[in-house]
């Protein structure tokens, strides 16, 4: 399975497979020494919300939060992920709906079912809601919403990548 | 007419199917709009005719299923259900029959007699996908015509269809929708014991009985657990929940909702064929500028911006029209009754309170025809989604920010607009806020007392100070009834943005009338009447010694050889305002002043001011004029010096006097007007009395605490 390293549970070990981003984050990351097919362990005393500190080939470093999902890392273990945790231009798959009551209710109605592909298209400008597309339709929720929907990664998006092309598409 | 056989006809369909556009086309103008009874959900009703058929056409409102879920769903499924209705249309957008078809196919669970508009079909044949109408038919089992509302096609197809299914000259295909064993053989027995219960069976369709007591649904539980069969039906009930959670860890709603969707899925896949997507579509390229992450708030605010000046600047001309219209009436009429107690209704109470009705029109029109275009176009999801955090981190929901910023305007139109608030405890908390948003009517008051009592530099600073005051008790509000009276339910922000569009301008339109006749029809006639009501009381009773022994005085001036003719003209004017102001004092309101002056006094405000406060609930316009007659200074306005003059020359007047009054103007109970219409859309007299205490108690504690705070510096 594969996963941005940022979504990745302290303790886990994890293959570097892609580097993605524009290329001022690539050169950033490059110049950290990480290349594809590193071998990284997460340290399990990273802080709720800070950077995360990682073991790359036996070296402590400290990569900031922003930074390290743009590192798609490859795992035998499977971590859990929901769609709040997705970039825009991800795309995944539902796999469950956690919540209860009045939500659940209404997020299976609008046809957030197991099996059904999730495109993420943006965050709104203040990032919360989020704005995803399924069966053809965009839909808008909030974080707390997309915490409770487990999804597992189909494709990562492009990630920043685009932005070279100008910063309004 | 009346001889001819009527249809009965529902439109059924998602929000943004272009159901309401399509009704417009089937009815044309002859429509006319209510409400549902006990709920603010507009009810429209339209009538046409078709092959000597009368055919009514209710158009409900827009729901994306059949639950109860939001007063709309209730509405739309209490129709069906238990109306059933001759022919349903079930308006589906054809561009995104994903998510449309899981209506039909819970109206085909309830045995609807059911025609498939596949409408805006003009834009699936310009995006090249093909669809096998007649295949999706046999799937469905339902009748499909294509429709558009853009060129009209499909619109006398589909008239012929509700005729045809009326008279039975085609049938109703019937199809019911398969679930899986587990949930079939479950389905059956309940609908097995159903069956048992004639009455029941009567009324409701067994088998979607049995279908919506799988998924939970309230209603139907209610409805069941009345019924002898009850005491089987749980039987069976937990059966399946036990057994569904040992064998897949799931639970029958979840399973027939991902059934009902594959089934969809499938139905799909097998009848459309979509053209590759190969450029980004339009909706996707406006997205990226909208509601990008840096250009997506300033566009936003400009947006609003944009709809208040319109609303206010281009409303206000109409405005004056109107207004010197009524005072052309008022001065007419004075020429030709006679004078007395029936001339002064007419002119000061009935004209006076009709113009004060309609000179809110002009408002309520622009507004509405901006609110609807932006609607129409899509953008409305749109700005509840930028602003939503900053709404959610008081309580509120992203839509509570267009009656906000209405509500610097008038509070009237802004109440109307909480409608697109879905749940009923965001749109009350809404509204109970809105006044604080300090209205256009109030400005003159801050006006003239900040330019009276404090020093021209200030004046502007204390203005402002008085707006951010009204918002950040707002916010604070919200947040506290969020929290203690409705204990944190609000609706979640699972919200659709639909493709943009250019609305019709008939649609407009018609929503614009609409609006406006809703506010003439349902607030009008109870604000005319409050209007005669509070002239009544600043008028009545007349006090005959008063009256007489300013005659005499008047008398005597005239008499009175010592005077020249300008003095004598002073005179008697003088005598006339002081008149004036001696049976303002002397009436029910005068009367009230004096009785709420020991209620004031904590605040500073002496009996004058409390007289001008109870005149302001008529309207917060008068509290000026008011002011003007009781310190007898006949007519003025915000600017008049004289008025100035005599509010400063009185000695309990003084700038933490000022600065509590302002507090209290912007703060307790707003307008009548507003009052009524707060009642209408509230529909609860529980909720209008607690707006009426919690606006004017707020205002009472503020005004001290200003008072007396600001009386330790000032």
């Amino acid at each position: 399975m594969k996963y941005r390293l940022s979504n990745c549970p302290p303790g886990s070990e994890v293959i570097i497979t892609e580097l993605c981003g524009g290329t001022g984050a690539q050169d950033n990351l490059k110049s950290l020494g990480l290349k594809l097919g590193d071998k990284t362990i997460l340290s399990t005393d990273r802080a709720i919300s800070g950077p995360l500190n990682v073991f790359l080939n036996g070296i402590l470093i400290s990569i900031g939060k922003e930074l390290s999902s743009k590192i798609i890392v490859e795992s035998n273990e499977e971590f859990p992920l929901t769609l709040a945790q997705t970039k825009a231009g991800d795309e995944s798959e539902v796999t469950k709906i956690n919540s209860n009551g009045d939500i659940r209710f209404r997020l299976l109605d609008m046809g957030l079912v197991r099996g059904v592909k999730i495109k993420t298209v943006r965050f709104a400008p203040l990032g919360d809601p989020i704005s995803i597309e399924l069966n053809g339709f965009n839909l808008s929720l909030r974080l707390n919403e997309a915490e409770s929907i487990d999804v597992k990664m189909i494709n990562f998006g492009s990630n920043g990548a685009e932005k070279k092309r100008g910063w309004w598409r | 007419m009346s001889d001819k056989k009527e249809i009965l006809v529902a439109l059924a369909g998602n929000p943004n199917s272009g159901k309401t556009s399509l009704f417009n086309k089937l009815v044309g103008a002859n429509q006319k709009v209510g409400n549902w009874s006990g709920v603010t959900v507009e009810k429209y009703e339209g009538v046409t005719t078709h092959g000597g058929f009368n055919i009514r056409v209710i158009d409900l409102p827009g729901t994306y299923s059949l639950t109860t879920y939001s007063p709309e769903e209730i509405i739309t499924r209490k129709f069906l259900v238990e109306e059933k209705p001759d022919v349903v249309i079930n308006v589906v957008d054809a561009t995104n029959l994903e998510r449309n078809f899981y209506l039909t196919t819970q109206l085909i669970d309830i045995r609807a007699n059911l025609v498939v508009a596949l409408n805006m079909f003009d834009e699936v044949t310009s995006q090249k996908t093909i669809i096998d109408i007649d295949q999706l038919e046999r799937l469905l089992g339902a009748h499909m015509i294509p429709t558009s509302t853009v060129n009209g096609s499909g619109i006398e197809s589909l008239l012929e269809h509700i005729v045809d299914l009326y008279t039975g000259k085609i049938e109703v295909k019937r199809n019911k929708m398969n679930f899986s064993q587990h949930l079939e053989e479950y389905i059956e027995q309940l609908v097995k014991v159903l069956s048992t219960d004639a009455e029941l069976c009567s009324n409701y369709y067994p088998r979607w009985l049995a279908i919506k007591l799988l998924v939970n649904d309230k209603d139907v539980y209610k409805l069941v657990r009345d019924n002898p069969v009850w005491i089987k039906v749980n039987v069976i009930l937990s059966e399946v929940i036990n057994k569904f959670n040992l064998e897949f860890n799931s639970d029958p709603e979840l399973m027939l909702k991902e059934e009902r969707h594959a089934f969809i899925r499938g139905a799909i896949k097998e009848t459309v064929i979509r053209a590759p997507k190969i450029k980004k579509t339009t909706t996707e390229i406006i997205d990226s500028i909208l509601i990008n992450r840096v250009t997506g708030l300033p566009i936003f605010v400009f947006f609003m911006w944009a709809i208040f000046q319109i609303t206010f600047q281009l409303g206000e001309i109409p405005m004056h029209w109107i207004e010197s219209f009524f005072t052309w009436l008022g001065d007419y009429s004075m020429t030709v009754i006679p004078a007395g107690i029936a001339r002064s209704v007419i002119v000061d109470g009935i004209i006076a309170g009709v113009g004060g009705v309609i000179v809110f029109l002009p408002n309520i029109m622009i507004l509405f025809l901006a609110l609807a275009f932006l609607e129409g176009t899509g953008y409305m999801a749109r700005a509840a989604f930028v602003i939503d955090k900053v709404m959610h981190k008081f309580g509120l929901h992203g839509k509570s920010f267009i009656p906000m910023v209405t509500g610097f305007g008038c509070s009237v139109p802004a109440f109307m607009t909480t409608r697109t608030l879905k749940n009923r405890s965001d749109r009350i908390t809404t509204m109970l806020i809105i006044p604080f948003m300090s209205c256009g009517a109030k400005f003159p008051v801050y006006v003239l007392i900040a330019g009276t009592f404090f020093e021209q530099s200030m004046a502007g600073n204390i203005l402002f100070g008085i707006y951010l005051f009204g918002v950040l008790i707002a916010l604070i509000s919200a947040k506290l009834l969020k929290t203690v009276v409705f204990h944190g339910d609000s609706e979640p922000f699972v919200m659709e943005l639909p493709p943009y569009r250019m609305p019709s301008v008939n649609t407009l339109f018609f929503q614009m009338w609409h609006k406006a006749a809703l506010y003439l029809k349902k607030a009008g006639t109870i604000i005319l009447f409050a209007s005669v009501l509070i002239w009544l009381a600043s008028n009545y009773p007349v006090s005959t010694d008063i009256e007489k022994y300013y005659e005499d005085q008047i008398t005597k001036t005239e008499f009175n050889t010592q005077l020249d003719e300008e003095a004598k003209n002073y005179a008697i004017s003088e005598f006339k305002r002081n008149e004036h102001a001696e049976q303002i004092e002397y009436s029910v309101v005068g009367r009230i002043g004096h009785f709420i002056a020991p209620i004031v006094k904590p605040l500073g405000f002496d009996w004058r001011l409390g007289v001008s406060l109870i005149t302001g609930i008529a309207a917060k316009e008068i509290v000026v004029s008011t002011m003007g007659t009781i310190y007898s200074l006949g007519d003025v306005d915000e600017h008049s010096s004289a008025l100035r003059e005599r509010l400063l020359s009185s000695p309990s007047n003084t700038k933490p006097v000022a600065l509590a009054f302002m507090v209290f103007v912007l703060l307790y109970l707003p307008c009548f007007a507003s009052t009524i219409v707060f009642y209408k859309e509230a529909a609860s007299w529980k909720w209008t009395l607690f707006f009426g205490l919690y606006t004017t108690g707020i205002a009472w504690v503020m005004a001290f605490l200003v008072y007396n705070i600001s009386g330790l510096f000032l």
